[in-house]
């Protein structure tokens, strides 16, 4: 598998403040990776070492197969990025910025430049400054696709928007695909839900998992026991079983690696006297809330048991 | 190439009125500074009007404001155009595309080259044609010109807004600077007691090297890495080193080697004697801030061989009491006293702290004086009638006559026009007539002469224009000394004016020793005023 973006733990800091740590992100050429993760994770932090915007301060970053340290001209001729925060020539009518752009890439189809003009319906003598937050972001994407990159950074490129200008920009990038592989970043899950093939979780600069969409909606079920009498957590249940608790007589528990054989054995082993089971398909969301919690549990845990152990000592 | 065309394009489009109003100033000062020249012959612009507007009337005043307003023109126009594909931050549209630092710097050179130099070259041509020089007989001072500007200030500015993230912060960091200027000004005149500043040895070259070589270096840090730290800290470095400069002056520590002693047994080319016949006392007057002591040493000056006139440069004191006490003085500059060929008396004249003064004038002292001197020698000669019209001058320029303000008929001596630079070292001496032009003149004539430009000039002298004025005053033997109530002395047009221009032959430093020097006793005021009219 060719990878278009991959970082080995990769570390980022600010003076004492860590940005990212130990971060290894795969992003398979091809693919759309949705990274994802509430605000202040670290995906901006990430996506400006990744475009050399920053320098890593531990561990390696690879962006289309040059280091990113190394990522200058030559290789942004082959990426394109769109940014909320990034600042545009304001001051120039969109098709002069088109016009200006083409300079800079040998790749430039001005076919493709017309297009997506068409697609996003694009004024072309209106001012980037008069324009809706909308209509800039259609107007950074075909300044950022017209070139045919190999690569698609985009750093919450959909946040604010309205659903329809999300459709369209959304279809515009399916459409590049899988000529582009495209990686973006967001904090809301619902929004990446329908189009990503591949998907990254951050959470306070960690990289807690990254996998396919298909393979993780597959892995995770809820699933819901009830007793016949009041249910209580059994001793000793396996790790993929996640935020576990029981009331009354139902236990209910979040299986992070479901297969229906092993499932089913495992619940006869833990709940033989189980009079009801039930198996559920999660949403992306339940399922980013329940390895969010789990893992902020880990890390308080961890925590007290640091304080615990130091106090004893 | 297509990207840097592409940028500069970009550029000339989005800044064309800071563009146009840029060359609109500079055009008009073009158009305005030449009338400054010809303010005698104007009556409008000129002399019935410098009450109100200054001595060269409104059109001078005019004139000035534009030599200020070109430069902030510049300034504007730079930044605005560094600063829209700005260094500093992470969310600039620019730095996630193709853009080559080295040709987004070449772009922006295009368009400072085009914009600012080439509009600034050619501004400097029509002056030298306006003042009746051939611009191409002087292009090394052009270039040369263009140099000093790129080194004194377009690279230092190119670096500050490298750093800054808008005009704004640009202006607060110039502001900075002059603040850190001012106050390094300050400290260094509390410091320091000598005012004038010692001879450009070494100084200028080390001070422009360092402003290149520490700007430069910020520039490419911003463009190749836009590390601002790294910039930053080399804009600091450049500043210490540069404000140290005014503390340990470099051209200090290589006087001994620039100005050597004449090897023993070789003649003197200069003598000077102390105690000689005729010669007044040696005086103290206190300097302008009252917190050094001026002391003027009386010698007679002989030795200077015909075609020879000795410049000096520098001196340094030694003093040494009786009871073993010593101190000896940093290298002063001087006001470039000339010594002439044959024999007079004048004055050698140091600084020393006023507390030194008092520790040292109770008792003899051993005196010793060096003093640093260019030997020069002629180098042509010309005789040219004054005309009551602009003539052309050898090697000078372009002259003109000048008229006393009250009465706009008589001559009085003339101001003349050099092209990049004050002249080389030139005495221009007439001979005044007693009377009316017209009348036969009666009694003897008298001579008068001034000194005009220094020793060595350089292909040109830093400024906004590349015509330079060079007034000769040759009234003062003529008022001073014989002008009396019926009586009239005349410059009259058509009398044989004498240019001689000196070029330097060598350098050499003078130890006159006087012992047991008593100090003077510190002059007041209206002492001074009857030693100058004795």
């Amino acid at each position: 598998m060719t990878l278009a973006i991959r970082t080995d733990h990769l570390r980022k800091s600010f003076g004492r403040t860590v940005a990212l740590e130990g971060v290894g992100v795969e992003v398979p050429e091809g693919a759309i990776y949705a990274l994802v993760g509430s605000n202040g994770a670290g995906k901006t932090t990430l996506i400006k070492v990744l475009m050399n915007i920053f320098r890593p301060s531990a561990g390696t970053a690879t962006v289309l197969g040059r280091d990113s340290k190394r990522v200058a001209a030559d290789v942004f001729c082959e990426i394109g990025y769109v940014s909320e925060n990034q600042e545009a020539p304001d001051w120039m009518r969109v098709g002069e910025m088109l016009r200006y752009y083409r300079n800079f890439y040998p790749t430039w189809d001005c076919e493709l430049e017309a297009q997506l003009v068409r697609q996003f319906d694009l004024p072309l003598d209106r001012k980037l400054k008069h324009l809706s937050r909308g209509m800039r972001m259609k107007a950074a994407f075909a300044s950022s696709l017209a070139y045919r990159p190999r690569l698609l950074v985009l750093d919450e490129p959909l946040s604010g928007l309205d659903p329809l200008v999300r459709d369209e920009l959304i279809e515009g990038l399916l459409d590049r695909v899988p000529e582009t592989t495209v990686f973006l970043s967001s904090h809301d899950l619902a929004e990446i839900e329908g189009f990503s093939s591949h998907v990254g979780f951050l959470e306070s600069g960690r990289l807690l998992f990254q996998e396919e969409m298909s393979s993780l909606t597959e892995r995770f079920r809820e699933v819901t026991v009830t007793m016949k009498s009041s249910a209580k957590v059994p001793e000793g249940v396996p790790q993929s079983w996640l935020q576990i608790e029981a009331a009354d007589s139902v236990v209910r528990f979040v299986h992070s690696g479901y297969s229906e054989a092993e499932c089913s054995v495992e619940l006869m082993r833990y709940f033989p006297t189980a009079h009801d089971v039930r198996v559920e398909a999660m949403t992306l969301r339940a399922i980013f809330l329940a390895i969010a919690k789990t893992s902020r549990g880990t890390r308080q845990q961890a925590t007290e048991d640091r304080t615990a152990s130091e106090v004893r000592a | 190439m297509k990207q840097i065309l592409a940028i500069f394009v970009k550029d000339a489009r989005r800044f064309w009125p800071e563009i146009l109003i840029c060359i609109s100033l500079l055009v008009a000062f073009v158009l305005v500074y030449p009338t400054t020249w010809r303010v005698e012959d104007n009556p409008l612009s000129g002399g019935h009007m410098f009450r109100f507007f200054g001595a060269q009337g409104p059109m001078g005043v005019l004139a000035y404001c534009l030599v200020v307003l070109v430069p902030v023109a510049w300034v504007i126009l730079t930044a605005r155009a560094i600063h829209c594909d700005r260094l500093v931050g992470n969310t600039q549209h620019w730095i996630t595309r193709p853009y080559d630092w080295r040709k987004l710097l070449a772009a922006k050179f295009l368009y400072l080259v085009t914009f600012l130099y080439a509009p600034f070259f050619i501004a400097q041509c029509v002056l030298l044609r306006e003042a009746g020089f051939n611009p191409f007989h002087y292009l090394g001072g052009l270039f040369f010109n263009l140099f000093l500007l790129t080194a004194a200030c377009m690279l230092p500015l190119v670096a500050l807004v490298t750093l800054t993230k808008g005009f704004g912060r640009l202006m607060l960091v110039l502001l900075g600077l002059v603040l850190v200027i001012a106050a390094t000004a300050g400290i260094v005149s509390v410091v320091s007691y000598s005012s004038i500043s010692l001879p450009d040895l070494l100084s200028s070259i080390l001070g422009y090297g360092l402003l290149i070589c520490g700007s430069m270096a910020a520039i490419i840090v911003m463009y190749a890495r836009r590390n601002a730290k790294v910039a930053w800290l080399t804009v600091l470095a450049l500043t210490v080193a540069i404000c140290l400069m005014n503390f340990f002056d470099p051209d200090a520590a290589v006087m001994n080697h620039y100005f050597p002693k004449p090897a023993a047994g070789t003649a003197l080319p200069v003598t000077f004697a102390f105690g000689a016949p005729g010669l007044s006392p040696p005086s103290a007057s206190l300097s302008g801030d009252e917190k050094s002591v001026v002391i003027s040493i009386p010698v007679a000056q002989s030795g200077v061989s015909d075609g020879n006139v000795a410049v000096e440069q520098a001196v340094r004191v030694s003093m040494e009491n009786g009871r073993g006490e010593k101190w000896v003085s940093p290298w002063e500059g001087t006001i470039a006293d000339r010594f002439l060929p044959g024999s007079r008396n004048t004055w050698l004249r140091f600084q020393i702290r006023r507390k030194t003064y008092e520790e040292f004038k109770n008792g003899p002292v051993t005196l010793r004086i060096s003093v640093a001197m260019s030997m020069a020698h002629v180098s042509s000669e010309s005789v040219i009638p004054l005309r009551d019209a602009d003539f052309a001058v050898p090697e000078i320029g372009v002259c003109k006559p000048t008229h006393w303000m009250w009465n706009p008929d008589e001559l009085r001596g003339i101001s003349c026009r050099s092209a990049m630079n004050t002249p080389q070292l030139t005495n221009v001496s007439v001979t005044w007539k007693w009377g009316d032009c017209r009348a036969e003149s009666t009694r003897d004539q008298i001579k008068s002469n001034d000194w005009a430009g220094g020793l060595d000039p350089g292909p040109a002298e830093f400024g906004i224009t590349s015509v330079w004025d060079a007034g000769v005053n040759l009234t003062w033997p003529a008022l001073t000394g014989n002008v009396t109530n019926d009586a009239q002395w005349s410059l009259c047009a058509g009398t044989p004016m004498r240019f001689t221009q000196y070029e330097t032959t060598s350098r050499l430093r003078e130890e006159l020793s006087i012992p047991a020097f008593e100090m003077p006793e510190l002059t007041t005021a209206d002492q001074l005023i009857l030693l100058k009219y004795r």
